[in-house]
């Protein structure tokens, strides 16, 4: 017990201020970094193009002028497409079938991959902010 | 006498329950989003339970893969939530933690958690999906570490009174290992 009580005087108090100024700065630093590097959708009509490529490598072309600003707004827009996923409040749309055709991770080992110029998209369909003259890929991609 | 390196049947059936009401509790919280009792619980159970937090945890883990699947996103915690219980560790040793300290302690680990996820998402997806991840969940993070410190800053003394009143009562049944 006196032990303990030892052990207890031996530990330093927290300065209160400091942790406070501590997580004031990581929550300030984390809203800096959000406002620089969100993806920032343009306004005006757009052009894009979105190929839609299956397991088989077969595929279909669509073209769309749009005033929408983000990647599934314009997908909407397309009657000949479908989509269909799961939503999440933080990335929205997790797509998991493209005109009827399903690749789900899970149940399929498959997804379906987003491209831009060839090269994977950081953001989903729902957070891909699209500019004029853009080249969409939705791709059948099995699982690694 | 009891020894310190083996695990009696108490202490074995005391862990997996405290696990399995981890799961439960975040299963009951799992609609609001980045709204959690895990942090807390997590920080108490190191406190109070020490070195046993990790069997609590790791069950924790596995039943959370069982129940919700073994996405990627599982991976990251088998080591998001165990930086915690570090980090609650340290704390334990050079300070005395209270309700102030440890409400800190799991905010900055709210605000942090997509940050430490994205580690994940790095192995997978490479440097680039891993920062637009970690940036698209930004707005959830800061909502998750402001939760975290009002919970913890208004329920840590209360559960941490409880959990000690708990294990006083279960250390005067004396050894009973098997």
């Amino acid at each position: 017990m006196i032990w303990n009580k030892k052990l207890m005087q031996s530990k330093r108090k927290p300065s209160p201020i400091l942790g406070a100024l501590a997580a004031i700065a990581v929550l300030a630093l984390l809203l800096v970094i959000y406002m620089v590097s969100k993806p920032v959708p343009m306004a005006g009509t757009k052009s894009i193009t979105i190929d839609v490529i299956y397991e088989d490598q077969t595929g279909e072309s669509y073209q769309i002028s749009t005033e929408t600003q983000f990647l599934k707004e314009a997908l909407d827009e397309i009657p000949e497409i479908t989509i269909g996923g799961s939503t999440t409040e933080e990335f929205g749309l997790m797509l998991d079938t493209v005109n009827d055709v399903r690749a789900d991770y899970q149940l399929d080992g498959a997804y379906w991959a987003i491209l831009l110029d060839n090269e994977p998209c950081n953001y989903g369909v729902s957070m891909q902010p699209i500019k004029d003259g853009e080249h969409y890929t939705i791709a059948y991609t099995p699982a690694k | 006498m009891n020894n310190k390196n083996t695990i009696n049947t108490r202490e074995l059936v005391r862990d997996a329950l405290l696990a399995a009401l981890l799961l439960v509790i975040q299963i009951s919280l799992a609609w609001v989003p980045n709204v959690e009792l895990v942090s807390l619980l997590l920080i108490l159970y190191t406190l109070v339970y020490r070195k046993h937090v990790w069997i609590i945890l790791y069950v924790f883990v596995v039943l959370e893969g069982f129940f919700y699947g073994f996405g990627l996103w599982w991976f990251s915690y088998l080591y998001v939530w165990a930086i915690l219980v570090g980090f609650t560790f340290l704390m334990s040793k050079y300070t005395v933690p209270g309700p102030y300290g440890t409400a800190l302690l799991s905010g900055i680990f709210g605000l942090l958690f997509g940050l430490l996820c994205a580690a994940s998402y790095f192995v997978t997806g490479g440097l680039g999906a891993a920062i637009a991840w970690w940036i698209a969940g930004i707005p959830f993070d800061v909502v998750h570490g402001i939760s975290n410190f009002i919970i913890t800053l208004v329920l840590f003394k209360p559960l941490h009174r409880m959990l000690m009143t708990l294990k006083r009562m279960e250390d005067s049944y004396g050894d009973s290992s098997l």
